[in-house]
């Protein structure tokens, strides 16, 4: 089955994103075909530097540098809430597709479920 | 046999239903060429058939700060009354919390969690929390009380404490995934 | 299959506009209803209880179908997969 988390909350919004990416982890466990897409405030999980220790927290972007440990690694953001942000590729912690639009649309068809944040 | 758009040449016969109304639906997808390759006894045209579905629940939102608690149930009630099944409601994030046996609603608000229960009762329902986001937001069960040597237990015991995995499991089992986000 | 959009606000309902397909289903509920303040150029469906819970009853939205839970159990069956927009 297919399998897209529609990620769009800021990473230190209490335990909501930590507890996304806890979810991701373990349909990765589960062997789907499991893809993510950062989109609106979603994009801030990405960034470099994290210290979320400062709030007492996991960082998130080290909780997602996992993603690829389990072969996760069908990984998107949306262009538009880069730009909106003043975001470019080389601030982000993983390598990620940029997708458009046109883009995000074919991505969530070829879904069976869409899980959220 | 080439599937029509709604997929019907797929549906087990055994799923296939007639609408108790013995009507087509108004917002059925079914078009006639996917009706007629139906198998119906000679002489006889069924004019809709309905799939029988198993949907799972995520429900996200806090109880006393989000609607989604309410909505969920009352998706959980029609999904029922029209014929599908709920195979696991699945709550997660501050939506653990509606088990929590410890809650008094106010007189004039309705008991949400008394209508949960009731409804998961009568239709054997299987109520389910996530056991990470449960002791994180103090709702214990009975084992987990005793394993961090905790004051009360407060999971009401219609609520299955359980592990990530069935929400996997349910969403992969199920023809469709619903989230309410709270 | 085309998907359904669940619409849990006016924020969602700008961040997915851009995403939709011709064919997709987009269902306004919960604090979503709002939506209908701002836009009425998107074929919408509103869940009735949350529009008339709101005091949105009598608006006029010639875009927006208002339906019930059952109705939304119709569309959730009608689609794939189900998007949920906080």
């Amino acid at each position: 089955m297919r399998f897209l988390y529609l990620l769009r909350r800021p990473p230190y919004s209490g335990s909501l994103a930590a507890e996304a990416i806890d979810s991701i982890l373990v349909a990765g466990v589960f062997d789907q075909r499991v893809s993510v897409l950062f989109k609106d405030d979603g994009v801030l999980q990405l960034l470099k530097d994290q210290q979320g220790q400062l709030l007492g927290h996991r960082s998130v972007n080290k909780m997602l540098a996992a993603l690829p440990e389990y072969e996760i690694e069908e990984l998107f953001v949306c262009a538009r809430s880069l730009a909106e942000r003043a975001l470019s590729l080389d601030q982000l912690s993983l390598p990620v597709q940029v997708l458009d639009e046109v883009g995000q649309q074919t991505l969530i068809a070829a879904q069976n479920v869409v899980m959220n944040d | 046999m080439i599937a029509s758009p709604g997929g019907v040449a797929e549906w087990p016969k055994a799923l296939v239903l007639k609408t108790s109304e013995g009507r087509p639906s108004e917002s059925s997808n079914l078009s006639p060429s996917a009706i007629s390759m139906q198998s119906s006894p000679p002489g006889v045209s069924y004019d809709c058939y309905r799939r029988i579905m198993m949907f799972c629940l995520n429900v996200h939102g806090d109880p006393a700060s989000s609607q989604s608690v309410h909505s969920a149930l009352q998706f959980a009630k029609a999904t029922v009354a029209s014929g599908h099944e709920i195979y696991r409601v699945f709550f997660y994030h501050d939506g653990v919390r509606i088990a929590d046996c410890n809650q008094v609603p106010p007189q004039d608000e309705s008991n949400l969690l008394q209508q949960w229960i009731e409804f998961a009762e009568e239709h054997s329902l299987e109520l389910t929390v996530c056991i990470a986001a449960a002791l994180k937001r103090g709702v214990l069960n009975e084992d987990e009380r005793a394993r961090y040597e905790r004051v009360a237990a407060n999971v009401y015991p219609a609520f299955s404490v359980v592990g990530l995995g069935q929400q996997i499991e349910a969403a992969i089992s199920c023809d469709r995934t619903i989230t309410f986000p709270g | 299959m085309t998907s359904l959009h669940l619409i849990f606000s006016a924020k969602g309902l700008r961040s997915c506009l851009g995403i939709i397909q011709p064919e997709d289903a987009l269902l306004l509920i919960e604090d979503g209803v709002y939506a209908v303040l701002e836009d009425s150029a998107t074929r919408l469906h509103a869940i009735e209880d949350d529009l008339v819970a709101r005091g949105l009853q009598n608006l006029h939205a010639d875009n927006v179908q208002r339906i019930d839970y059952s109705g939304m159990v119709e569309l959730v069956a009608r689609h794939q997969p189900i998007v949920s927009w906080h």
